[in-house]
């Protein structure tokens, strides 16, 4: 089973055409969105919430939706309706960000997979390694997939797996990832060129918490 | 290099010329043109001598700060010297970087304080004053010493205090109508502790908890309106719908529950959202959308629960209704 991961969207719409076009190349089963789809005053964020629910797309809440939300309520309440810059989110739009999930729990092929965005899980390759185990502990599965960093990760910690696609978007990495199961094949591969990239990867077998 | 370059502290350049070390070469040559007019021996009649080995001074002090690489030079001298000697730098060198080491602000040795301790108490420092004594040497020292502005406030400060905390002892216990509750519903334990009154604060009884009711039914605060118990999920019935009224609302929360096949199963937590408390207290949501469980249609077939519980501020749940679906 192949599962295309797309991270950090921050509404823009060309670098999401761009990572979808590179998974279906791949022909993935199954795409998953892991947070931070729209950002305030940025881009088209309506579109890109539309195509993902066209696709079907299950993606969890980042913090950036949140802020969304909660920016598109101030300005109901707040804001001045003839100012041509405060763009009011589309009501579709907003339901759809409002009632996002903040965690996805999946079992394909016998491993439990959960997928958050990591606002509170924050999980970058200089983290201690005493946080990682804390946090895998917490988590309470066998991978682990994370978002929000930007940056591309694969981590191994006693025996579970910290994984992080990294961001379509200009401001990161530019990278999507797929995911086979059961093999545990995880590859991160560039948009733009459509080529592998080299994550960084973590391997903490055995961690002491002192 | 100028061989003959050093740094002479009685007649620092820039002192001379009445600039700041930052300043920059215009601000120099400004300030030379407007001190050159006033010491020019033309000027000058009556003190001939001084005033043209002052404006000698000047003349060389202009030709060593005028030029890029003389000025700087210079301005190391004249820092090396400085930080040698550790004497306080002079008014116009702002650029001089400040000693490292500390020496004692003067006032801390002759401020007048200091001084009549010693008269005043040479015959309390002589006899002592038995077992008292550091105590009244702590605190003649606090009264006439540096600190001696400072210890009236602290002094209040303290008196404050002792007055917040006696007061406490002495006020009336069990003003509030809740504490006598209390104190009758508990029986002796709570009386002591009405008795302590404001010293030791009641902890505020928690909130009445609602009990968490069993899947399948709902209470009056949490409803699951749709899709109903036992029904069919297909991809147009993808949103929950219910009301969530409670007056000590803060979020509500909806889980969603694998079954698999048969609804007896062991449930396994899939998905859970947390409405984000945007505005505070949550307003209650009557015959709305509660959760979108759009996520649900990439997961397999089989019997599903849905879990909609309300939390307190406190984090602990309020009332919470089930429903159990059939995924096609």
């Amino acid at each position: 089973m192949k599962i295309g991961l797309l991270s950090d969207i921050h509404s823009e719409l060309n670098s999401l055409e761009l990572a979808l076009a590179q998974l279906q190349r791949q022909n993935v089963d199954q795409i998953i969105c892991i947070g931070d789809v729209v950002e305030i005053g940025r881009g088209r964020g309506d579109e890109v919430v539309a195509r993902l629910k066209e696709l079907a797309i299950p993606c969890v809440m980042g913090n950036h939706d949140q802020y969304s939300v909660g920016h598109h309520l101030w300005l109901l309440k707040n804001g001045d309706p003839a100012d041509p810059q405060n763009r009011l989110l589309k009501p579709d739009t907003f339901t759809y960000l409002q009632h996002l999930p903040e965690i996805l729990r999946y079992e394909w092929a016998g491993q439990r997979v959960v997928v958050s965005h990591g606002t509170i899980w924050t999980l970058h390759p200089q983290t201690r390694p005493y946080i990682f185990k804390r946090i895998v502990e917490l988590a309470d599965t066998d991978i682990l997939i994370l978002g929000h960093t930007h940056i591309p990760m694969r981590a191994h910690i006693e025996g579970r797996w910290v994984l992080n696609p990294g961001s379509v978007s200009e401001r990161g990495s530019r990278t999507c990832a797929i995911l086979t199961l059961p093999e545990l094949c995880f590859s991160v591969y560039d948009i733009i060129t459509g080529e592998p990239i080299q994550e960084a990867f973590i391997k903490y077998p055995h961690i002491e918490v002192g | 290099m100028r061989l003959n370059l050093r740094y002479d502290p009685q007649h620092d350049f820039y002192q001379l010329i009445g600039v700041e070390m930052s300043a920059d070469t215009e601000t120099i040559q400004r300030a030379y043109r407007q001190k050159a007019k006033e010491i020019h021996p033309d000027r000058n009649p009556d003190r001939m001598e001084w005033a043209t080995e002052q404006f000698q001074r000047l003349t060389e002090a202009y030709s060593i700060l005028s030029d890029t690489e003389l000025r700087s030079q210079y301005n190391d001298l004249r820092w090396a010297y400085y930080s040698r000697t550790g004497i306080s730098k002079p008014l116009s060198s702002a650029g001089v970087r400040s000693r490292s080491t500390y020496t004692r602000p003067r006032h801390y040795t002759t401020r007048p304080g200091y001084k009549s301790v010693k008269r005043r108490g040479v015959w309390l420092e002589e006899r002592g004053m038995g077992w008292l004594r550091p105590f009244y040497v702590a605190a003649l020292e606090l009264m006439t010493g540096p600190y001696r502005y400072v210890m009236p406030i602290v002094g209040l400060i303290l008196l404050c205090n002792g007055a917040l905390i006696f007061g406490g002892f002495l006020s009336p216990s069990s003003e509030s109508p809740l504490d006598e509750k209390l104190a009758t519903e508990n029986g002796p334990t709570s009386t002591l502790m009405a008795g302590l009154g404001g010293f030791i604060s009641t902890p505020t009884p928690a909130p009445s908890v609602t009990p968490i009711v069993m899947p399948g039914n709902c209470t009056q605060y949490a409803v699951i309106e749709f899709p109903a118990d036992g029904a069919k999920l297909t991809a147009d019935t993808m949103q929950l719908i219910g009301t969530v009224d409670h007056p000590d609302l803060y979020t509500y929360r909806v889980e969603v529950e694998l079954l698999g096949d048969n609804p007896r199963n062991e449930a396994k937590l899939i998905i859970s959202m947390n409405r984000q408390p945007q505005i505070l207290p949550e307003s209650p949501i009557y015959h709305n959308q509660l959760a979108s469980l759009s996520p649900l249609l990439r997961y397999p077939a089989g019997y599903y629960r849905i879990i909609l519980t309300i939390d307190h501020q406190n984090g602990s749940p309020l009332a919470a209704c089930a429903v159990t679906l059939y995924k096609e």
